[in-house]
């Protein structure tokens, strides 16, 4: 069984049919071509896509349908291509990207969903070209200052997918 | 923001040497043709967002949140679901 160095959690073997493969790579990342979804206990519903490349690239990440009711995915042409065409909706996984930033802000990207078709071990950023999701989607904070705030946000209307104004860069 | 307008065929310059043309228009779309320089990138918008948001989430897990910051994001996350 193939094992490979993580970001995180050591050496992990893994089966190859774990393995996806992105062939376009990921924008920033078009090197990129291969990763594995660690779901490791404990972490979910987030999982890791960490690079099979690069040991010390992982990605968190988590399922879209757990974070933003009724989301509507489109594919290009060529995005279904690099996902191997078309097939039934559920055999389709949409993640997206989970960010922190250095102020502790967490924020899922919902504009640039990853896209994995499992049972051919294909992915792909497919990146939506209409501005109707947000690239900063809030999550709340990963530590809460002694309970005064802790949590997350509250529910917000935005989470069902409305345009919201925060610019992406 | 300049706004200019342009019909099907007419072209704009930016700059010295990068041209832009109008190749074809339709009810909700627009064909641009673009001449530039081989060291001017040109991408879309959202692409160059989804490089600029990877690149922070790649950041994520390296400088910014620990395997157990992750964790009790989580576990939070399954308490008090964000939908």
């Amino acid at each position: 069984m193939p094992a490979a160095h993580t970001a995180h959690f050591g050496l992990v073997e893994y089966d190859d049919g774990a393995k996806i493969d992105f062939r376009s790579g990921l924008p920033a990342f078009e090197s990129e071509r291969s990763f594995l979804a660690l779901r490791p206990p404990g972490y979910e519903p987030l999982l890791f896509l960490q690079s099979l490349a690069t040991p010390q690239l992982s990605f968190l990440a988590i399922p879209i349908g757990s974070i933003a009711l009724d989301y509507r995915l489109e594919l290009n042409d060529e995005d279904l291509e690099l996902l191997g065409g078309l097939a039934p909706d559920a055999e389709f996984e949409v993640l997206a990207l989970v960010a922190v930033s250095s102020e502790g802000q967490v924020t899922a990207n919902l504009q640039a969903p990853i896209v994995i078709h499992g049972g051919r071990r294909l992915g792909v950023q497919a990146v939506q070209a209409h501005a109707a999701y947000s690239c900063r989607h809030p999550l709340g904070q990963p530590e809460a200052a002694n309970g005064d705030t802790a949590g997350l946000e509250p529910h917000s209307p935005l989470a069902n997918g409305l345009p919201e104004d925060t610019p992406c860069s | 923001m300049l706004v200019i307008r342009r019909k099907a065929g007419e072209a704009l310059y930016i700059g010295e040497d990068v041209e832009i043309r109008v190749v074809e228009l339709s009810a909700h779309r627009v064909v641009l043709g673009i001449e530039a320089p081989a060291h001017v990138t040109i991408l879309r918008k959202e692409i160059r967002q989804a490089a600029e948001q990877n690149q922070e989430a790649a950041r994520t897990l390296s400088a910014n949140l620990t395997p157990t910051g992750a964790a009790s994001l989580a576990a939070r996350l399954r308490q008090n679901p964000v939908r």
